[in-house]
């Protein structure tokens, strides 16, 4: 078959496909009961994702003034959580059709082995709520005798989001790799609990970090070595760092850096 | 009204706006999702869950005129997760190797040619099958296709000679087979 007749017949035979299909009454009742019931079928908001990315941003409009004008005030960041990979090569194949040319590992030295690869769409909002922008992550969680790391890389937004002067910083090779253990407050989103005035302060000053998504107040300390290379940026997270300690944290940086 | 307005309208709030750009759009979004996931249940699902991210994110559009393109956007995004999640383009493949049944989508075609071609096309991923329904079906250019993917026209034109490379393919496969010629008359 020549290419014209080809095309031909793939337009009739789609259009032969969809003769007849319209939409069902019964699609708007639904679309309207899911907004007026405000559900959100299969997505579910990961209460603790981008808590640093959000206080880090913070910090950068404090100094640098890097995000003036921008408008955006927050990430909101969501995951797929029935939709993951365990599979590590599957995990690979995703990470570089959403993030090409991300590096990774499939365990470290220290015995974090991957455990699951998930997709994660953050959105950037106004303060009135508006989405700006959004992108897509990925996120491969690692595991050791019952502790759980995440790794995480996505394309690169603003730069100043990735980095705050409470950091320490050295470097591995050519790159510069932050590490920083801080304070973070998950408050539910409804607003019925809120953040002191001296911890809202905090935040602003970029000490600590406030999330919203979780059903009670919580506080931990969280543990991240984060860098930028290649318009991709890197963070090794968690908030139960079990045996690890900040040295730690950058070997595993260098291990991926160095992959 | 133009869907600029529409949208205008709807960012202030403005429901019946939206009702009106759903009864504008629905059917476009409808058979565009039909047609990447290969059936009517799973085109219904992804036409509501496009419309009502949609709703929730309509004051993140700047500029309304261009409704149709992030409809369509934010449906075939959602419609690769989807297919991704469920691998439902396998069994659509498989009624035609089992010859236990038929999707209804594909029952009205007339031609085996279209049918290898349609068996064809499910056989693709998601993205090359997006780009084939928008091309041959939605009949946008490959630059209009690149701005609603979100992707660069080189990735559009890379998965479109792929996707027809591979349809050529399958169709000289089939041409080939001394069956097939039977089956041809």
């Amino acid at each position: 078959m020549d290419e014209m007749k080809m095309d031909r017949e793939m337009q009739e035979m789609l259009h032969q496909c969809a003769q007849g299909l319209e939409a069902p009454d019964k699609l708007k009742t639904r679309i309207d009961f899911a907004l007026k019931s405000g559900e959100a079928p299969r997505k579910v908001r990961r209460p603790f994702a981008k808590r640093l990315a959000a206080v880090a941003l913070v910090a950068a409009v404090a100094i640098t003034g890097a995000m003036a004008g921008s408008g955006v005030v927050g990430w909101y960041s969501s995951t797929w959580l029935d939709q993951n990979w365990t599979d590590f090569a599957q995990t690979a194949e995703y990470v570089q059709e959403h993030v090409p040319g991300a590096k990774y590992v499939e365990s470290f030295s220290n015995g974090y082995v991957f455990a699951k690869g998930y997709e994660d769409t953050v959105d950037k909002r106004d303060e009135s709520g508006n989405t700006l922008g959004s992108f897509t992550g990925v996120l491969l969680n690692y595991e050791k005798a019952g502790a759980t790391l995440t790794v995480e890389t996505e394309p690169v937004q603003e730069e100043g989001q990735y980095a705050s002067p409470y950091d320490v910083v050295r470097m591995v090779g050519d790159t510069q790799v932050h590490y920083r253990a801080m304070k973070a407050i998950a408050l539910p989103a409804d607003g019925s609990i809120q953040p002191t005035e001296a911890e809202q302060a905090a935040f602003e000053r970029g000490e600590i970090n406030i999330a919203y998504g979780s059903s009670v107040r919580e506080e931990n300390t969280f543990y991240r070595v984060s860098w930028i290379e290649d318009a991709i940026a890197y963070s090794i997270y968690t908030f139960d760092p079990a045996d690890l300690a900040e040295d730690d944290f950058f070997q595993m940086a260098q291990e991926i850096i160095t992959s | 009204m133009t869907d600029e307005q529409l949208v205008r309208r709807m960012q202030q709030g403005d429901m019946q706006a939206f009702d009106e750009l759903y009864t504008r759009y629905k059917n476009d979004a409808y058979r565009v999702a039909c047609l990447i996931t290969g059936n009517r249940a799973d085109g219904e699902d992804l036409t509501q869950e496009a419309f009502v991210t949609c709703v929730r994110s309509i004051g993140s559009l700047k500029d309304g005129a261009k409704f149709r393109p992030w409809l369509l956007r934010t449906l075939t995004r959602a419609a690769w997760k989807y297919c991704r999640k469920s691998k439902r383009e396998t069994p659509v493949a498989d009624f035609f190797e089992t010859g236990e049944g038929e999707s209804a989508l594909s029952a009205v075609l007339r031609t085996d040619e279209q049918r290898r071609l349609y068996q064809a096309m499910y056989a693709l991923d998601e993205k090359r099958r997006t780009v084939l329904v928008l091309y041959y079906f939605d009949n946008r250019p490959v630059k209009e296709i690149a701005r609603t993917l979100g992707v660069t026209e080189g990735t559009v034109k890379s998965r479109l000679f792929s996707a027809r490379r591979h349809l050529r393919q399958a169709l000289t496969e089939k041409e080939g087979k001394p069956e097939e010629a039977v089956t041809h008359g």
